[in-house]
């Protein structure tokens, strides 16, 4: 019994790898090809907006493209731990539960056309200002000083208005992410990891 | 509007979906035995090799969605979207062609992702102003 299990194992472990890299290709041609066939066909939202416009609520994303960058490109050296394991699990939720919490705490659903222009922008938040058009399925951006009350509170126009991080502080959240991935993700380097991989 | 919510679900569900499919997967290929199955492997050894250009398409999507400038040098989406993915074509064909076996340096990765950052902010922005 357990030969055989050992046996598919390792059948599964040899084919698997040449299926990863199939699979990872075909993940990428996919998302390509939707995300150009979205920003052709005015009935759906592009995949890049969708990501942008999950933001603050999702700010998460923006820590774990940080955290990914550097689990993908900057490995640290072998045996190079500054915490254990335990410890750094402990740390990483805790930060991404905080980060979560923040992001679903993010109240602006009572920003509207009457009060968009008497919020003070702050070094966190700023106020965002979009137009929906009728013939497309997406928000396009306003300059929040240039819209009137008299433009929003024509029906025929449909505006949205919505509370979003400071460019500088979703950079600090993504060079966080990366400083946290770096320093606490459970990572290695493979002892002969200058040997080439064929593609 | 009921039409505009379903089709942001739609497109956000396959975004999430994809993104969870890859965790998943890469949770199950770190469990097994087999050594250097792992995505991250595959992306890190291809992108210190021959196909380069990830790094800095790494930075240019980072940049893209989550920084993006005001007033990007070029206010033009479509011929930010034309720069960038030309400027990718070109490291593609030089790495395929040129580079062969050679590994590229960890300053050069660096300095790719952080020219790919600043490409997605100030080239292919979009928080500029379309109204």
């Amino acid at each position: 019994m357990t030969q055989s299990v050992n046996k598919a194992s390792n059948a599964w472990d040899s084919s698997i790898i040449e299926n990863v890299k199939k699979f990872l290709l075909f993940i990428f041609v996919v998302l390509i090809v939707a995300d150009v066939a979205f920003v052709f066909t005015d009935e759906l939202p592009t995949i890049s907006q969708v990501v942008l416009d999950s933001s603050p609520k999702y700010l998460i994303f923006i820590f774990l493209f940080g955290l990914a960058t550097a689990n993908i490109f900057f490995k640290r050296p072998l045996g190079s731990r500054l915490v254990s394991e335990t410890k750094a699990v402990i740390i990483l939720t805790l930060s991404i539960l905080g980060l979560v919490l923040w992001g679903l705490n993010i109240n602006d659903d009572n920003i509207n056309c009457d009060n968009f222009n008497q919020i003070k922008a702050s070094p966190i938040y700023q106020i965002v200002c979009k137009e929906c058009m009728e013939d497309r399925q997406q928000y396009l951006n306003s300059n929040c000083n240039k819209v009137t009350k008299a433009m929003c509170s024509d029906p025929s126009r449909t505006f949205d208005f919505k509370l979003d991080l400071t460019t500088e502080i979703k950079l600090i959240l993504l060079f966080g992410g990366f400083i946290f991935g770096f320093l606490f993700w459970p990572q290695f380097q493979y002892p002969d990891e200058h040997l080439r991989t064929s593609f | 509007m009921d039409d505009f919510k379903f089709y942001y679900f739609l497109v956000g569900a396959l975004v999430f979906g994809v993104s969870a499919l890859m965790v998943i997967l890469e949770f199950g290929l770190s469990l097994n035995k087999t050594q250097k199955d792992n995505i991250n492997y595959h992306i890190n050894a291809w992108s210190s090799e021959r196909f380069y250009f990830i790094n800095f398409a790494w930075g240019v999507v980072g940049g893209h969605l989550f920084l993006g400038s005001k007033s990007p040098i070029i206010p033009e989406n479509t011929v930010s979207v034309i720069v960038v993915a030309v400027i990718s074509l070109i490291m593609i064909i030089h790495g395929v062609c040129f580079l062969k076996e050679k590994r590229i340096s960890l300053s050069t990765r660096i300095f790719l992702l952080l020219t790919g950052f600043i490409a997605g902010h100030m080239l292919w922005s979009m928080n500029d102003y379309v109204l």
